[in-house]
């Protein structure tokens, strides 16, 4: 017996007939329709009707969905027959054939009127992360500016870089307004080196102030005592005695757990300094000298210790953390000294003061808690730590000198700030700044520098007017020619392509090429290409993109039930998502087949992951490839455990939730959404659904006439996954009978299981993949819905795409050499 | 013997003569421009640690701060009886809290009460309602809202000695001196500060009006629908620049004519009663003048910290050492916490007395201003079924006179969403809230 409450309709009954697709060859033409409407709709809705019905004289509605203004009558015939209230019980029914004509030509036209809807609106902000990402290439400051930003809207594809959904508001603009000005301040220093503060804390011994660093500007603090602003304190407030039990500085592998309190993660054992200090920015240097314990005899451990940072502020109950970088792995058993460095402003501060135990920094050093699963972990010992603040090698810093470069030519002041100005805004805004825009910026500068005390400040000023025009925070593609379709500039190809694939500005070579014209040429274009996909900042692309289309945020929104899953928390939760962008990842880098998304012989797992798919020796939490065995039941997308688990209930697997999910992101045909007011199948509440399988839940629903349509052409696709529960089990084997996955598929075909289902996608439905594929990373790479011509552009590359052996960065580059890419 | 914080003798002002403003402030705007429309207001009173709660069987029965019976005929107990002067204006609320912090210990819900953040995982707290508002409502006013408390500052995560939040998240140092709140409302700026103020404008105005022409420009440059986009940009510009400009406007208007001699400013927290009530005075002027329009203020913080928690102390209710060690006291057993509980409801049956004392044209300030009182624990460590009194506000459609108590728990964001819409905020959605508030429209 499986779950007694499965609902078969949340959001889910779609009730209308697959009807047309954006694949289908062949449209339904309404000549074939006109006759049934006349057969079976006229004697209550016609013209020649005295007082038609609901006032509906359906021979008078305009067939044309695209130009004409019925779309909303029509919606309403759909989703009564759908709904199998029409016609009416007393009349002669409508014979499935005829209905799913009438409804598949509604369902085709109103697809097609949409698609004529999307307009081609290329000018379009930056999303959070693009704006991030760019402030930090553009100043060489690694704030995290975009965390203070509203979350960015999602388009109706799911894609988050999608004009339409990218609003902007009052406060927003004044959110950019203060975040240039302070980026600004990080990037840009006036006068003197500040003084830097160094601290030294060592195990057993109070915590001392260090001298001034060597070779670097600046002075030593004069510490004193508590009455101070700056204190240090060498404890860990929390948990069991630490001195006690590890002398020297010896750390336990033991993980911050978090407790039923609020946002704190409670060290049961860390090392580390609390600090109360009235510093809210800049960057800092930590420095940890730290080897590995060596390991006791006898005892089987497996790898080293890892050290980890992390700086958070302590509250009442115990501390918010934020690693700093990734934990660095100590093989050495003699101390060694190891560097992090961080911003500041990336990490929780505690409020601004007063300062006191409970609100104050905190710096910890700790063997991460992956380590501490190992059944003998390995151990970490730490001879010293060192904080110092702010840290910069050279002063004046690089972000500083990068804007205002060394003034060799000893340019006159006002030259030198043209100069300054013009090199940056060309780089704020991708491209030559014309004479007139840089005019009006320094007539701005002009009447600043009167005003304010320094070069730098007058700078700063008018930088920050370049870092809130809307040439920066949005990306303009100017016309020159009316509103007729025209071709990129250089420049405007190399911003596109960037924020595809990287989701930042263009870096120096693409911008030289622009800058000489060579970027169109289709050589150097795809040659460029292949580079960004190489490059590590490709990264981007991989993880939104494969996130935002294959809906792998539903992994977090689902609630899976621990009592029946106990083996399931948020460490496996995100090692599922990595597999899914490691696999994807992997197709792209060595650009293999995108097939490979319907079955693969291999797929990335780490420890836990491969615990989970019952793949044995594999250590660690790394992810790495591994082959597949076909009696491990796994092989691509379908059989992931993000994408089973995502598309579960929390009890159980769903069998329409997955089925909808291959249609809509697999095969770009998505079932349209369900009418209104559909009531919920609720196995529990619903005595003629009590007692029934869910199979036989489903198919009571399909023989319903009201669900029938629709529910025979989603269900059947389901149905397969039924052979893996709520976080994507095999379960064939655990559970005591035969699991139900076999049905009837709308092309004919009956499959049982994934094996089967899998072969019949394989037979029948590749063209649809190519092109699904083609179709999303175009929607993705153009930042927009697709229209009726990108559709039909995209679906004409599905020759070069299969010349090419489906590979997944030759579709990229295809995509990237496609008219609606190169145009505005 | 404590001076009272209003030095105007508070009897005839409770007989209803008056308030002692040299210029009845809002009468003398009302009879000046009739057609404008009257302000709304909103303001919230919180206090920590949750409340006296009995049973029927105790000894004690009469001090449990809920009413026993639901409904229009309710009985106040002991504990909220200071309230029955204005039955007929407020509304009392059982079972509703934020749905995701039930399950923390209640102390940390101070931090969340008006903004419902989720704080489970980290401590980043969302903006609360009284600066959603004052966003909006802050365009009327000189000064978009007034956060208070009796401690003062931001404190620390989770216990913050302040209400509320910025639209980051990021608490707002609340104030806790009335002479300085005083001088801040009321009193011309000095003039450096002045100028100081206005060349910040300026330069933010002019680096507006860069944007908007840059933006301009650059609009001949794009398509038809392109513009349209950045049309979007344009208006966002303009609405940064009316704020400016509006702030800037501000500098050169008169202040408020009110005369210092008569609010009792010579007050301090170790005189709590004429404390509270000098910071109520302050919003009810702050009120009256339409110098905002939108207050909160934390009379007392959570778990014990801070000057605030000695009140109880200083006023002899109970031996227990302050607010936190009284919420620990045995409520089955002793009237203490109750006893202090009814004094903090009779501090906030002073402020409605005050507002509904003051009229703008035919209605009293009350009736469209509303007003909040409660904390975010029932008990002390229990953070769920906040005590809530809503008051105030039947001129924006609020029915009052009940005790509502909903047969389950109930996200307080349901009643937040239907005061902001009785505020003009067309919304259907804030924190994690399931609906709305019919009940009370």
């Amino acid at each position: 017996m499986q779950s007694l409450h499965f609902k078969i309709c949340t959001l889910l009954i779609l009730c209308v007939m697959g009807g047309s697709s954006l694949n289908a060859a062949e449209p339904i033409p309404f000549t074939k329709v006109a006759p049934l409407i006349k057969q079976h709709c006229s004697k209550c809705h016609d013209s020649s009707v005295v007082k038609p019905k609901g006032n509906l004289k359906i021979d008078k509605l305009n067939i044309d969905l695209v130009q004409g203004k019925d779309g909303d009558q029509w919606q309403e015939v759909l989703n009564r027959l759908n709904f199998g209230d029409m016609p009416p019980k007393e009349e002669p029914q409508i014979g499935n054939a005829d209905r799913e004509m009438i409804t598949g030509w509604i369902v085709q036209e109103m697809r097609r009127a949409a698609l004529t809807k999307n307009t081609i609106t290329q000018f379009r902000r930056l999303t959070r992360r693009e704006y991030e990402r760019t402030m930090q290439d553009l100043l060489g400051v690694g704030i995290e500016f975009g965390r203070r930003l509203p979350e960015d809207g999602r388009s109706k594809e799911g894609f988050r870089n999608d004009g339409d959904a990218l609003r902007i508001s009052p406060l927003q603009y004044e959110m950019y307004l203060q975040i240039a000005d302070e980026a600004l301040a990080g990037a840009i220093v006036t006068g003197l080196a500040p003084e830097v503060h160094r601290y030294r804390l060592e195990a057993k011994k109070p915590p001392v102030v260090l001298p001034k660093p060597d070779n670097r500007p600046g002075e030593s603090y004069n510490y004193k005592a508590k009455d101070k602003t700056f204190t240090i304190g060498d404890d860990c407030l929390f948990g069991k005695d630490v001195k006690k039990q590890q002398p020297l500085g010896v750390l336990l592998p033991d993980a911050p757990q978090s407790f039923g309190e609020a946002a704190l993660k409670k060290p049961d054992f860390r090392y580390g300094f609390r600090l109360h200090h009235p510093f809210r920015r800049g960057e800092m240097l930590i420095r940890v000298r730290a080897a590995r314990v060596e390991d006791e005899p006898g005892k089987d451990i497996t790898r080293p210790p890892q050290l980890a940072v992390g700086l958070g502020c302590t509250n009442l109950h115990g501390i918010e953390i934020k690693s700093i970088g990734e934990p660095i792995v100590i093989e050495h058993t003699e101390f060694r000294t190891y560097e992090f460095r961080a911003r500041l402003e990336n990490f929780p501060l505690p409020n601004p003061g007063p300062f006191r135990d409970q609100n104050c920094s905190i710096l910890y050093a700790w063997n991460p808690p992956s380590i501490a699963k190992d059944p003998n972990p390995p151990k970490l010992k730490i001879e010293w730590i060192e904080f110092e603040s702010p840290f910069f090698e050279q002063w004046l810093p690089p972000s500083h000198t990068r804007i205002l470069f060394p003034n060799n030519d000893k340019l006159a002041e006002q030259d030198y700030a043209r100069e300054v100005i013009k090199r940056f805004a060309t780089r704020a805004y991708r491209g030559p700044v014309e004479k007139k825009e840089m005019d009006r910026l320094m007539s701005f500068w002009t009447t600043s520098r009167k005003e304010a005390d320094s070069l730098e400040a007058s700078i700063r000023e008018t930088l920050s007017l370049v870092l809130t025009s809307s040439r920066f925070l949005a990306l303009p593609t100017k016309h020159t020619e009316g509103s007729s379709k025209e071709r990129l500039t250089d420049h405007e190809l190399a911003s596109r392509l960037s924020y595809f694939l990287w989701s930042t500005m263009p870096d120096e070579t693409l911008l030289k090429l622009a800058g000489q014209g060579k970027l169109r040429d289709p050589k150097v274009l795809a040659e460029q290409t292949r580079r960004m996909i190489k490059d590590p900042k490709a990264w981007q692309f991989i993880e939104q993109f494969a996130e935002q289309w294959l809906e792998l945020d539903r992994l977090q929104r689902i609630t899976i039930n621990k009592g029946r899953y106990p083996e399931f928390n948020d460490q496996l939760s995100s090692d599922m998502k990595a597999e899914t962008l490691h696999f994807f990842a992997h197709l792209l880098r060595e650009d293999l087949s995108i097939l490979n998304f319907l079955d693969a012989d291999f797929t990335f797992v780490n420890e836990g992951l491969a615990k989970h798919y019952g793949i044995p020796d594999v250590k660690g939490s790394g992810l790495r490839k591994v082959k597949l065995d076909p009696q491990l039941h796994r092989g691509g997308l379908l059989t992931q455990a993000s994408v089973l688990t995502g598309n579960s209930d929390g009890l159980d697997g769903h069998p329409i939730k997955r089925g909808v999910w291959l249609l809509k992101n697999l095969l770009d045909d998505p079932p349209p959404p369900p009418p209104p007011n559909v009531p919920e199948l609720d196995r529990a509440s619903n005595p003629k659904l009590k007692g029934l399988s869910i199979t036989e839940a489903l198919a009571l629903h399909r023989n319903n006439n009201a669900c029938a349509g629709c529910h025979s052409k989603i269900d059947p696709w389901g149905i397969a996954f039924e052979e893996y529960d709520a976080i994507g089990n095999w379960r064939m084997p655990k559970s005591g009978k035969v699991v139900e996955a076999k049905a009837e598929l709308p092309t004919g075909t009956t499959v049982n299981g994934m094996v089967e289902l899998k072969k019949e996608l394989f037979r029948l439905r590749t063209d649809d993949l190519r092109k699904a594929m083609l179709r999303k990373v175009a929607s993705y790479a153009l930042g927009r819905s697709l229209t009726l011509t990108d559709v039909e552009a995209m679906n004409m590359l599905l020759p070069a795409l299969k010349q090419r052996e489906d590979r997944l960065a030759a579709l990229i580059e295809i995509v990237v050499a496609s008219e609606p890419f190169q145009t505005k | 013997m404590p001076q009272p914080s209003w030095s105007l003798n508070r009897r005839t002002f409770l007989r209803g003569t008056g308030l002692a403003l040299a210029l009845p402030w809002l009468e003398a705007m009302a009879s000046a421009a009739p057609s404008t429309p009257k302000p709304k207001r909103f303001c919230a009173f919180f206090f920590g640690n949750g409340v006296s709660l009995t049973k029927p069987t105790d000894p004690t029965s009469d001090w449990n701060w809920f009413p026993r019976t639901e409904g229009a005929d309710y009985k106040f107990t002991r504990s909220l009886e200071t309230l029955s002067d204005h039955r007929k204006d407020l509304t009392i609320f059982g079972q509703l809290s934020h749905p995701s912090s039930r399950q923390l210990v209640g102390h940390n819900t101070g931090d969340v009460w008006l903004s419902g953040a989720d704080i489970r995982q980290n401590l980043n707290n969302s903006v609360s309602i009284d600066q959603l508002i004052a966003r909006e409502y802050g365009r009327h006013t000189r000064i978009p809202s007034l956060v208070l408390s009796s401690n003062g500052g931001t404190g620390m995560k989770s216990r913050a000695t302040t209400i509320s939040f910025d639209q980051q998240g990021r608490a707002i140092p609340a104030e806790s001196n009335p002479k300085s709140i005083f001088e801040r409302l009321f009193e011309k700026p000095a003039e450096v500060d002045r100028d100081a103020r206005a060349r910040v404008l300026a330069s933010g105005r002019k680096r507006v009006d860069f944007l908007m022409e840059d933006a301009r420009s650059l609009r001949g440059q794009l398509g038809r629908l392109d513009q349209q986009r950045l049309d979007e940009f344009l208006s966002s510009l303009n609405e940064v620049e009316s704020r400016l400009n509006r702030a800037q406007d501000w500098l050169g208007k008169a202040m408020p004519d009110v005369d210092r001699s008569k609010i009792n400013l010579e007050v301090s927290q170790k005189g709590p009663t004429d404390y509270i009530r000098t910071m109520m005075d302050l919003i009810v002027l702050a009120f009256e003048t339409d110098t905002t329009r939108v207050a909160t203020y934390q009379i007392s913080s959570e778990d014990g910290h801070g000057i605030c928690d000695r009140f109880p102390g200083i006023l002899n209710f109970g031996k227990h050492g302050g607010h936190h060690g009284l919420s620990h006291s045995n409520p089955s057993k002793e009237s203490s916490w109750g006893e202090y509980d009814r004094y903090l409801a009779e501090q906030f049956a002073y402020f409605l007395t005050r507002l509904s004392a003051i009229r703008e044209g035919e209605t009293r300030v009350l009736d469209r201003t509303l007003a909040m009182f409660g904390s975010g624990t029932s008990s002390t460590h229990n953070a769920r079924n906040y005590p809530t009194v809503l008051a105030g506000g039947k001129d924006l459609g609020l029915r009052h006179g009940q005790y509502i108590k909903a047969r389950e728990e109930r996200p307080l964001g349901d009643l937040f969403v239907t005061m902001l819409q009785r505020l003009d905020f067309p919304v259907r959605k804030f924190a994690d809230n399931a609906g709305e508030f019919s009940e009370i429209v």
